[in-house]
């Protein structure tokens, strides 16, 4: 009987010492056990040959690096988005006053400055710092006003804004814009907190995808 | 393709035991890519290839400190292949079934005969058509026959050693190879390669 169920085993030198030799005397005189031998022979050293797959990532665990690296560079890149908004808006808002005072006395020629000024001044307020949206009444108090200013002072409304507000400027408001002036964020101070997130990012990441 | 990389050196295998993910990560690098090519053709999709062996390493990473075998290769390749083995059963709508049909290892295959005369199987070249038909062979062979012959074959692990790789008898390896090179063997055949002559 042909032992042909051992002959992948006889090929891979996995049998015992007395089937090797019963295959070995066996395959002396059997050219078509031979002949199967030689075609497994074959076949195993084309399944060797298969080409090699690449993975199209990285699969070795970064554990040689904190496990907190990640969850930092997204922080930082999220701050680093937020800080840029913050630039843009408060850019945009720097901006602002120049087409509201052009455009406010001639839509409305109100008799009393301060009217003007004063509802304008929430609507800054409002664009910038998403802080309250309704307008004040005419006739605002002081104290009503350095609230607002205060609420101006947390959404870091531009010191600008003040500075290109049409003179004459009523004298209660221009205590109101040193105010702002003295407790507003720069906009080039978002511009750069952007940029330093955004580094802080960039190195992290590299760290995370060197290898 | 070369044959399997070697065992990586014992002092690296100590030095990521003791802890040192350093060592472990060249280690892991080492074993990446074998790893990656036997997961991807059990499984034959990338991305869940690429999922087993990033678990298994990861789970490699975990348990080392246990690792008191003679061969990192195979205690590696026994959690990635039985990783690879576990998704396919997951994959299956009744995972609890056997991969592999039953009288799987029982069962002889006969040795299918060559209908015309073709170019000779014992000196076929390893060129694109035969190495796709061998592709193609081996992924319809049942996972765990083909797992066997993969470890064999391809990786160069000795036949008790794919006995402990895949928790079976010697004897279940054994009939597991020899099978699967014959199925491969015959679907050559069946292009129209022929045996020797005589």
């Amino acid at each position: 009987m042909h032992p042909l169920a051992d002959l992948s085993a006889y090929l891979d030198g996995a049998l015992g010492q007395h089937e090797r030799v019963s295959v070995e005397s066996h395959l002396a005189g059997c050219a078509a056990c031979r002949s199967r031998l030689a075609e497994l022979a074959g076949t195993a050293r084309l399944i060797a040959a298969l080409p090699d797959p690449v993975p199209a990532r990285r699969l070795v665990p970064r554990v040689a690096i904190p496990f907190w690296i990640a969850p930092l560079r997204t922080a930082a890149a999220l701050a680093s988005g937020s800080a840029l908004f913050l630039f843009l808006a408060s850019a945009m808002l720097a901006n602002l006053p120049l087409t509201q005072t052009g455009s406010a006395p001639a839509a409305a020629p109100a008799p009393a400055p301060l009217r003007t000024s004063a509802s304008a001044a929430p609507q800054l307020g409002a664009g910038g710092a998403f802080g309250p949206a309704t307008p004040a009444p005419s006739g605002v108090e002081r104290s009503v006003l350095q609230s607002d200013a205060a609420k101006g002072r947390e959404s870091a409304t531009p010191p600008t804004v003040r500075q290109e507000a049409p003179s004459p400027v009523p004298e209660r408001l221009s205590a109101f814009a040193a105010q702002r002036q003295e407790a507003g964020l720069s906009p080039w101070l978002w511009l750069g907190l952007a940029a330093a997130f955004g580094g802080l990012a960039l190195i992290l990441q590299r760290r995370l995808r060197a290898r | 393709m070369e044959h399997a990389s070697g065992e990586p050196s014992a002092g690296l295998i100590e030095r990521a035991r003791s802890g040192d993910p350093r060592a472990f990560e060249e280690l892991a690098r080492q074993v990446e890519r074998p790893l990656y090519r036997h997961a991807l053709r059990i499984l034959g999709q990338d991305v869940d290839a690429e999922d087993v062996v990033q678990d298994a390493l990861f789970s490699a990473w975990r348990s080392l400190a246990s690792f008191e075998g003679t061969s990192f290769r195979a205690w590696i390749f026994r959690i990635a292949t039985n990783r690879a083995l576990d998704r396919l059963r997951s994959r299956r709508r009744r995972p609890e079934l056997p991969l592999d049909p039953p009288g799987d290892e029982s069962e002889e295959s006969g040795w299918a005969e060559p209908a015309a005369p073709g170019p000779d199987l014992v000196q076929i070249a390893a060129d694109r058509e035969a190495l796709g038909v061998v592709e193609e062979a081996i992924a319809s062979l049942p996972a765990e026959q083909r797992a066997a012959l993969l470890l064999r074959d391809v990786e160069g692990f000795a036949y008790e050693e794919i006995a402990t790789i895949t928790m079976t008898e010697m004897g279940t390896v054994k009939s597991r190879i020899h099978r699967g090179r014959l199925a491969v063997r015959n679907a050559l055949v069946a292009r129209g390669w022929r045996g020797p002559a005589g």
